[in-house]
């Protein structure tokens, strides 16, 4: 058996697949392109996927992926084309690869956060958000089961840049932890910009650029 | 996507309700075709996305270029607010186009407490809620499904509805449509002509008096509509449209599986169950197509669960040919089969050989009532031997859950049949012990389902009352009484719900207004005990004058003139009263195919009605 990691993006409508259905969402197009993969014994059996990381509901991503192990030998390539001819609108499968790092490497994130206040411009938004990075504390509670935790997000940013999307919002750059120690979910940031700036923005689109290893090296 | 729904939707506890862009959804270009048609089931996606009309529907009308048609549901509380803060109509699924600017706006009324959400759904599109002020032809309004064997209680918020099944004489009606778009005509106009298509219903042509005492005088045609008007039915289902494919959902739905449908109408004639009556005759595909339809459909999705579908599946008559065909393919693509509605004098090695290949959860067995004597009054014709018997099998095949449907408030039902119904329990749970192969270890588990009896149209109880709410809750209890098992779990829905169901199953049109007024004291997705509040329905009734006891607790006479009287399910009220007297009588009438019962569906000479050997009447 090889193991192989399918690499895809998750945009448009596709951002609203919660991970539970996006794993459902997978199996099923593995099983219409009749691609040969290890499946789960037992009553039930299913397609056996492992994700590198699961993507909070909203957020576009553009290079996730899932590892498979195939029971005959495919071309990769081959498993590119058969499987985006049966994925829905908004997913699409960028390449094949043999794995290169565990899935455990995984320490963070780069995303880019695009901003829009009605009203206000590019430049304008970019120095309200710049106040808000300027102190020491950019605070948030977050709600677990069972109680209430004050995080300060602040000095869990590691790089963060300015930048302008293609028709002049801005777009904010920024490294999060990411994987099973710590995990930074980015609408907080967005939730602490709001709290911060006592706004709610008109626009607020979160995307998930690259999943990072510990020492910052891009995940492959 | 659209920014502001886009907006909406990051706020949503779960988007995936209203994102639209599943794996065979389907996308036209809007500027391509003429008639743009909303299909809206009243209620929330995942309620309506498992209801296979909808997707034979669906499927049929997009097979046509000219039209494109789309679906709509009720949005979750969360989401309306939403949609309402934010001044976004609803929307439909695909497009994400307002469902005011569409051609036609069809809602399947698969139960009464749907009304409420049809108005709520009408509301949020940003159109009035009564037909009569809605004066274009453009959006029409429709409706159909089993709800429209008496839609009188809702008959002015629609401009018409389809009687029986829908296949043909919807493509009927959107050429008319066409036509009548294309010539500019007034609603009225078109209205006049669609009354003239068998199956289609006008009630703004049917004007109804009322006798001194509230019942109905007469329901008058007008405009040369018809004086009755005849249900539509599909007679060659092998020949007949079935999609290829279903829409796949990304979250869990109610029933997330290909359906194979298997046959329509059911041979049975349990007295108390409309379906039984209005799908009428039963009609059964052959092995070839159900086995060619399930695979197309499981290919297409990736389910890896088929379901045959019908009323009674274990009825069909060519079941183990069918799944032994199905099996070969089923099995190397890992697809399992699931049986619905299994009878228990049915239950042979086979399907259970099927069965525990899923295993999933208990068996479930309808006997509906405890005693014999009521199960012959109702018509169910199995025994407690044949319970017994089906659950011993599975029972030493390893099954340690039964899960039983039964009803209480049927017509001529005595405490002693209330308590039968535990009693049965108990049997079941004695005989699990008495069987030295059980799961040691493991103890059994029978869950006992009881639902509050509800007269509907064209059934042999249809004159029948229903039983007080007080005497619905005296029954309830009485099951608490006599239970002593700790193995044996009850289940009801509350009094309130069955009340207002049988209130608008048997109701007329003097009814719109109470259903308007419940519905602007905030009543929707009533079926949903959260939302539903007897108190809001009640005083709307007690506002339009209205008593609930008259439409739900009293017995009609047999001369009655009822309000669906004018519509035509092909059952004549001569063989439902028959039925009705047999009852009385607690004798049992055999299936159609132990002999013709003379329903008055012979006439339509299909299915089981032209089995060999039949002898018709």
């Amino acid at each position: 058996m090889k193991q192989v990691r399918i690499w895809f993006e998750k945009k448009g409508r596709a951002r609203y697949i919660s991970h539970l259905d996006l794993n459902r969402t997978m199996a099923r197009a593995i099983r219409r392109a009749r691609l040969p993969v290890w499946h789960t014994e037992g009553f039930n059996p299913h397609p056996h996927i492992v994700f590198s990381l699961p993507a909070p509901l909203g957020i576009e991503c553009c290079r996730e992926s899932m590892d498979v192990r195939l029971i005959e030998d495919v071309p990769l390539n081959d498993i590119e084309e058969r499987l985006n001819a049966q994925l829905p609108e908004g997913l699409k499968i960028s390449g094949v690869t043999e794995p290169k790092m565990k899935i455990s490497a995984i320490a963070f994130a780069r995303y880019f956060l695009d901003f829009a206040f009605e009203g206000k411009s590019g430049d304008e938004v970019k120095s309200l958000l710049e106040q808000c990075l300027d102190g020491r504390e950019l605070i948030i509670e977050k709600k677990t089961k069972s109680k209430t935790a004050v995080l300060n997000l602040r000095e869990k940013l590691k790089d963060f840049a300015f930048d302008k999307t293609p028709d002049g919002r801005v777009r904010f750059w920024v490294v999060l932890p990411a994987g099973s120690k710590e995990n930074i979910n980015p609408a907080l940031l967005v939730l602490a910009f709001e709290r911060e700036l006592n706004a709610e923005f008109d626009i607020a689109e979160v995307t998930r650029e690259r999943l990072l290893t510990f020492d910052g090296k891009i995940f492959e | 996507m659209k920014d502001r729904i886009k907006a909406l939707l990051s706020k949503a506890q779960k988007p995936a309700r209203y994102c639209g862009g599943e794996l065979n959804s389907v996308v036209k270009d809007k500027g391509r075709v003429d008639v743009r048609f909303a299909f809206c089931f009243p209620d929330i996606y995942e309620v309506g996305m498992s209801h296979l009309g909808m997707k034979i529907l669906y499927g049929l009308l997009n097979e046509r270029e000219d039209v494109w048609c789309e679906r709509v549901f009720a949005p979750w509380e969360d989401m309306e607010e939403e949609m309402r803060g934010a001044g976004v109509p609803l929307f439909a699924l695909e497009s994400q186009d307002r469902v005011a600017d569409f051609d036609i706006i069809g809602f399947t009324l698969q139960y009464e407490l749907c009304y409420t959400t049809v108005l709520n759904m009408l509301d949020l599109a940003g159109l009035p809620v009564r037909a009569a002020d809605r004066k274009a032809l453009t959006p029409l309004v429709i409706g159909g499904g089993p709800c429209a064997c008496n839609p009188e209680p809702v008959a002015e918020f629609f401009d018409l509805f389809v009687l029986g099944e829908g296949e043909e004489v919807i493509l009927e009606l959107i050429d008319l449509y066409k036509e009548h778009k294309r010539a500019g005509s007034s609603k009225e106009a078109f209205l006049r002509q669609a009354a003239k298509i068998e199956g289609v219903y006008v009630p703004s042509l049917y004007s109804v008096s009322y006798n001194p005492d509230g019942t109905v005088r007469e329901v008058a045609a007008r405009d040369g509509a018809p004086e009755k008007i005849k249900k539509r039915i599909i007679k060659n289902l092998d020949k007949s449209y079935y999609p290829d494919k279903f829409v796949v959902p990304f979250i869990d739905i109610v029933h997330d599986r290909a359906m194979a449908e298997l046959m329509r109408g059911c041979i049975r004639g349990c007295r108390f169950c409309q379906a039984g009556f209005i799908y009428r005759p039963a009609r059964e595909k052959s092995p070839e197509t159900v086995d060619r339809q399930g695979r197309a459909l499981c290919e297409s999705t990736g389910y890896d669960e088929v379901s045959l579908s019908s009323l009674s599946s274990t009825d069909y008559r060519k079941l183990n040919e069918l799944m032994k065909r199905m099996t070969e393919w089923a099995d190397k693509d890992k697809v399992s089969m699931t049986l619905p509605s299994l009878r228990v004098d049915k239950v042979t090695p086979e399907i259970v050989e099927q069965l525990k290949k899923v295993r999933r959860g208990g068996l479930t067995f309808a006997p509906e009532a405890g005693t014999q004597r009521m199960r012959d009054i109702i018509n169910k014709n199995v025994t407690e031997e044949q319970l017994l018997e089906t659950c011993k099998i599975a029972f030493e095949a390893g099954w340690t859950a039964v899960k039983l449907y039964f009803m209480i408030g049927l017509p001529f039902e005595t405490m002693e049949d209330v308590e039968g119904i535990v009693r049965l329990a108990q049997r079941l749970v004695d005989l699990y012990y008495s069987i030295p192969t059980r799961q040691k270890g493991r103890p059994v588990k029978v869950t006992v389902s009881v639902a509050s009896f509800v007269p509907k149209p064209f059934t042999p109880f249809q004159w029948e009352p229903q039983d007080s709410p007080e005497m619905l809750r005296e029954k309830q209890a009485r099951l608490l009484e006599v239970n002593t098992s700790k193995h044996i779990s009850k289940k009801w829905h509350e009094s309130g719900t069955s009340l207002i169901e049988a209130i608008l199953a048997r109701g007329d049109r003097r009814l719109c207004g109470a259903i308007e007024r419940a519905w602007r004291k905030g009543c929707r997705l009533d079926s949903w005990e959260q939302f539903f509040s007897l108190d809001a329905w009640l005083r709307a009734l007690e506002e339009e004058g209205l008593s609930g006891e008259f439409y739900a607790n009293r017995r009609r006479e047999i001369n009655e003139v009822l309000p669906w009287d004018h519509l035509d399910f092909g059952v004549t009220k001569s063989f439902l009263l028959r039925e009705l007297q047999l009852a009385q009588k607690a004798v049992a009438t055999g299936n159609c195919r132990e002999k013709c019962s003379g329903c008055g569906l012979a006439a339509e000479r299909g299915g089981v009605c032209l089995e060999t050997g039949q002898d018709m009447v």
